[in-house]
């Protein structure tokens, strides 16, 4: 089994005196096993989150080899923060200008079997790295990614992400897994066959939703992709609407991006292939009936057609009752469910911008925004 | 993220089935031999909460039909108030957009042999 292997070969390394492969395993002596994970944590000005991304990693059930920070020329304190925190930064000459830059900068240094990715304002679950770490146990798994779930849940914002997670990992996620197909391995929280990431080119910049690209690549070269829904973690949402719009139009742009780089290639893949024909049909005709179709019928025929928006809320929420029982938050569910509501609608908008821009208008998005 | 509109369209339909689907799955899994416990548990979960979603808006669709005129007009060959001349439609739909995906692979996948043999 992958994890007993990984465990095992650290502790002979560490028996024979060749030492650990990274600066986590140093001055251990606590029993928790070492696992041969190094962990990349992109971060840009990012002090105010990092330390206690960096401590939740520290207090997992299994500790990993590393700690990588790559300090991606940061204004704030973020590198300083994260050495106090005990984990190695480095640092490049210019801002890489994404995600994907910061994390394939990192990933020449990684000297472990497996490469883990996580947003420097994502804290996990105590044993998320041991749960993502079962999944490689078959070795045609080539990444695996976990469930989900806003670390805040205060303003409308927040609490329509967290109704929005609940139903797409409760339900569809569960789904695809299930068919072997999860659509995306999550960028905030992923683990990699380190060998099989450096292989399919590592993190790419060519389109604004890096995770979809690699995942899709992955499919394409035969490989496998899990979702582990025990596996949990916890990233920091959008809290208001400038934050949310621009993290909801680098997804909206990054997903037209990977549909127009891969669709020759998915095409091959049946499961896959529906999903993305689905899903382009949601995103541009269903956005279009709830922004175009919708009002005109309310303003023309009847104000009772309003109840379009809102006539599957009953069934959506079977599945958000159902995972929110499970966790024990069904109250903090039920208040934030009419949330989810305004974020749909703001994300059909978003989306149909984006197939605008991209596909109609050549204007592609291409600058990396933060939004979380 | 999740791509359009979460919960409404095809989309959700789509993984509706998909989960009604995993039992028939599962079946041909365990007469391969490519089963397990694990998977069938997730199976019947799949299954239980798709047809709790069915139960679910059938029940809506129904109560609408009672309580509201409007429904009662533009509700088509309902069955005791459930739409069901609107579901076989999404249904349709969903089917169509599968097809022509596939008709894609197939169209490409040939011009794709063609060139091979030009070149």
């Amino acid at each position: 089994m992958a994890f007993r292997f990984t465990t095992e070969t650290l502790a002979r390394r560490e028996r024979s005196g060749a030492g650990p492969t990274g600066d986590a395993a140093v001055g251990r002596r606590d029993d928790r096993p070492l696992v041969a994970v190094t962990v990349i944590v992109p971060a840009y000005n990012e002090a105010a989150t990092v330390a206690e991304t960096i401590r939740s990693l520290q207090t997992q059930t299994v500790v990993p080899a590393k700690i990588l920070v790559v300090d991606d020329c940061s204004e704030d304190r973020t590198g300083e923060v994260a050495a106090a925190a005990g984990a190695t930064v480095i640092r490049p000459d210019a801002n890489t200008g994404s995600k994907a830059g910061a994390q394939t900068f990192a990933l020449g240094r990684v000297r472990t079997t497996f490469t883990m990715a996580i947003d420097a304002d994502t804290t996990l679950a105590p044993d998320a790295i041991e749960r993502l770490l079962e999944a490689f146990a078959d070795k045609d798994v080539v990444a695996a990614s976990g469930f989900v779930l806003p670390q805040r849940v205060h303003t409308p914002w927040e609490r329509g992400r967290y109704v929005e997670y609940l139903f797409s990992f409760g339900f569809l996620k569960q789904v695809q897994d299930f068919y072997g197909v999860p659509l995306i391995s999550s960028g905030c929280f992923s683990m990699y066959r380190t060998d099989q990431l450096r292989r399919l080119g590592g993190w790419s910049g060519r389109t604004l939703a890096e995770d979809m690209d690699l995942t899709w690549s992955a499919y394409q070269a035969g490989l496998k992709v899990r979702f582990i829904p025990k596996a949990v973690c916890y990233p920091l949402e959008p809290h208001n609407y400038r934050f949310m719009r621009a993290q909801l139009r680098r997804w909206s742009h990054g997903f037209v991006q990977n549909v127009q780089l891969h669709w020759r290639g998915i095409l091959p893949h049946p499961f896959l292939r529906s999903m993305v024909a689905v899903a382009c049909w949601d995103a541009v005709i269903g956005s279009l009936a709830f922004l175009v179709v919708l009002p005109l019928l309310i303003a023309l025929l009847s104000p009772w057609f309003a109840l379009g928006y809102v006539i599957d809320g009953p069934a959506l929420l079977v599945p958000i009752v159902f995972t929110a029982m499970r966790r024990r938050e069904l109250v903090r569910a039920l208040v934030s469910f009419p949330c989810f509501y305004p974020l749909r609608l703001l994300n059909a908008l978003i989306f149909v911008r984006a197939v605008l821009l991209e596909l109609v208008l050549r204007r592609p998005l291409l600058v990396y925004e933060k939004g979380h | 993220m999740t791509v359009g509109i979460p919960g409404a369209g095809l989309g959700g339909l789509f993984f509706v089935v998909c989960a009604l689907l995993t039992i028939p799955v599962e079946l041909v899994r365990t007469v391969l031999g490519r089963s397990s416990k694990a998977r069938w548990r997730r199976a019947v979960h799949h299954t239980a909460l798709a047809t709790s979603i069915i139960v679910v808006l059938g029940a809506t669709y129904w109560c609408l039909h009672l309580i509201l005129p409007i429904a009662r007009t533009t509700t088509h060959a309902s069955l005791s108030g459930i739409p069901l001349a609107s579901a076989l439609m999404t249904l349709i739909l969903v089917a169509l957009v599968l097809a022509l995906a596939y008709v894609l692979r197939l169209v490409l996948g040939q011009r794709g042999r063609g060139d091979t043999r030009d070149s």
